[in-house]
């Protein structure tokens, strides 16, 4: 099997928004371990340059995305952006000290509601997970979780009271998650919320959440006030667990029926060999 | 083996919860609702999360993350995911013992409950936390026997010293201290200060001077050493 840091070369990197006013003309930042900088010239061309080496790049659901590959894999598609009447909210970035793969999985966890986005996301005594369904889509190699529902009571900024989440979880490249859930607003369509996950090293990641929202009352500042909150909760959670890296021996932790998104998303990764940020080996676990 | 006194017992209320390194591994220690002292390892075996961000729940210790409850004999005795379901017996933590004696919590590594080795009857004082090694404490201390903390007279010395624990003689004021050492990473480490006798409040304040130049010498010798 190909090592994790090879097979993590062949995939896309969110490394920054693609219309950030505050971005500097040299961006210097950090992929896989590496040291990067992303150049904006002054016609607005773009480039990656890693020492005297080159990377590629492109600009996808208004992040750009930079791969260190000759021949990266295609990026993963989200076929909603071209519904223009959806609302296109990238949400800045978050720093955790964590690997890109606990972000990853925390985001497709829903038990943790009530306990960590209490009162938001989800409130005692709704705790219980309902039984859902998890497939491997072989064709598209991603991992789907679907039918997962939950009671939240304030599900998005727009929602006024408590409603029971219908979630869909897509989980397309190692270090990207897409949920579809309901609406608060309308009930023919989903809004998607994104996890693009920058890897900066096995330890370290930058979380740039992307939403795709039916949703024309709240304010975009609001809406992005919103998610970080959100996050930040979540961030105190990622940097306080012990390994860092995703532990893929099934023995280390111990899932329940709650956690079968975790579980496919973990063995998903083992089987392509998508191991830049999990722990391989049981180690000993240090006290920081 | 050595027990490790983390703090005073009045400084842990019931249904509370703290953290503690005991040689070098993270613990929690957490007081039951009806007062049960229980010290763990700080690791929550769902997903890893530092128990000691956890909440008290009656008996139990919750884990922040996903809200597993754990009885005070370690074991999983509820996970809110899953409401009727009955935790696997499997599902345990790993305890260290712990027990109180004279208002100091002391913890070891084990299950066998050791003896602290200091004399009974001292008094808590206070307990302070610095940006310094056990080690570099340790050190100032026993470089400044001679030497003044308070207006260039010599105000006490180091009477006996053991791995974390020393006696501090302070002739002037007619009393001596002792000062329990507690090693965290990254350069950090608390110290417990108890008296042999009880401590007017003139006393207090007096020891609460020196612990700041103490802690202020100790500490900028951290920053020198770096
Ligand atoms: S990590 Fe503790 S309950 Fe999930
Ligand atoms: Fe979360």
């Amino acid at each position: 099997m190909m090592n994790p840091v090879e097979r993590a070369k062949q995939d896309w990197y969110p490394i920054g928004i693609v219309s950030d006013p505050r971005r500097p003309k040299r961006y210097a930042t950090r992929v896989l371990g590496k040291d990067i900088v992303l150049e904006t010239k002054e016609e607005g061309s773009l480039s990656v340059s890693c020492g005297d080496e080159s990377w590629e790049i492109t600009e996808a659901y208004d992040h750009i995305w930079t791969s260190p590959s000759q021949n990266p894999k295609p990026l993963f598609s989200i076929p909603e952006e071209n519904e223009r009447d959806r609302r296109f909210v990238p949400c800045g970035v978050v720093h955790v000290r964590c690997s890109p793969l606990r972000a990853v999985e925390n985001f497709l966890d829903i038990a943790h509601f009530p306990f960590v986005h209490t009162d938001v996301l989800g409130s005692e005594p709704h705790t219980e997970v309902a039984p859902y369904k998890v497939n491997i889509d072989e064709t598209k190699d991603e991992v789907i979780a679907t039918k997962v529902k939950f009671f939240q009571p304030q599900a998005a900024k727009s929602a006024n009271e408590g409603i029971v989440t219908e979630y869909i979880y897509r989980v397309p490249a190692p270090m990207t998650a897409i949920l579809y859930k309901t609406c608060p607003n309308r009930d023919d369509v989903l809004d998607i919320i994104s996890l693009f996950v920058q890897p900066i090293d096995e330890d370290n990641c930058a979380v740039w959440p992307w939403m795709a929202l039916y949703d024309d009352e709240s304010s975009m500042a609001d809406m992005v006030e919103f998610q970080q909150l959100i996050f930040l909760q979540d961030r105190n959670i990622l940097e306080n667990q012990i390994p860092k890296r995703l532990p893929i021996d099934p023995k280390m932790e111990i899932p329940t029926r709650a956690d079968l998104t975790s579980v496919a998303y973990r063995r998903w990764l083992k089987k392509s060999g998508a191991l830049y940020g999990a722990l391989i080996q049981p180690a000993e676990q240090s006290a920081e | 083996m050595a027990c490790t006194g983390v703090g005073f017992s009045k400084n842990l209320s019931n249904a509370r919860v703290m953290r503690a390194f005991v040689n070098g591994k993270d613990v929690v220690i957490w007081r039951s609702r009806s007062g049960k002292l229980s010290a763990w390892e700080n690791r929550c075996p769902h997903r890893g999360m530092r128990l000691s961000y956890g909440f008290v729940r009656g008996e139990a210790l919750a884990c922040m993350y996903h809200g597993w409850h754990y009885g005070v004999d370690g074991k999983c005795k509820y996970i809110p995911a899953h409401p009727n379901l009955e935790p696997p017996k499997t599902i345990q933590i790993q305890r260290y013992s712990s027990c109180e004696k004279d208002g100091v919590i002391w913890v070891s590594e084990g299950i066998e409950a050791n003896t602290p080795e200091i004399p009974a009857g001292l008094f808590p004082i206070r307990s302070m936390e610095l940006h310094c090694s056990a080690d570099v404490l340790k050190n100032t201390l026993c470089g400044l026997t001679s030497a003044s903390l308070e207006n260039d007279q010599p105000v006490f010395h180091v009477t006996d010293e053991q791995e974390d624990v020393m006696y501090i003689d302070i002739p002037k004021r007619k009393f001596a201290l002792c000062f329990i050492l507690q090693n965290f990473p990254h350069s950090r480490c608390f110290i417990h200060v108890l008296s042999e006798r009880e401590c007017a409040p003139r006393d207090k304040k007096w020891i609460s001077r020196v612990l700041e130049r103490l802690r202020r010498i100790a500490e900028n010798r951290t920053g020198e050493a770096t």
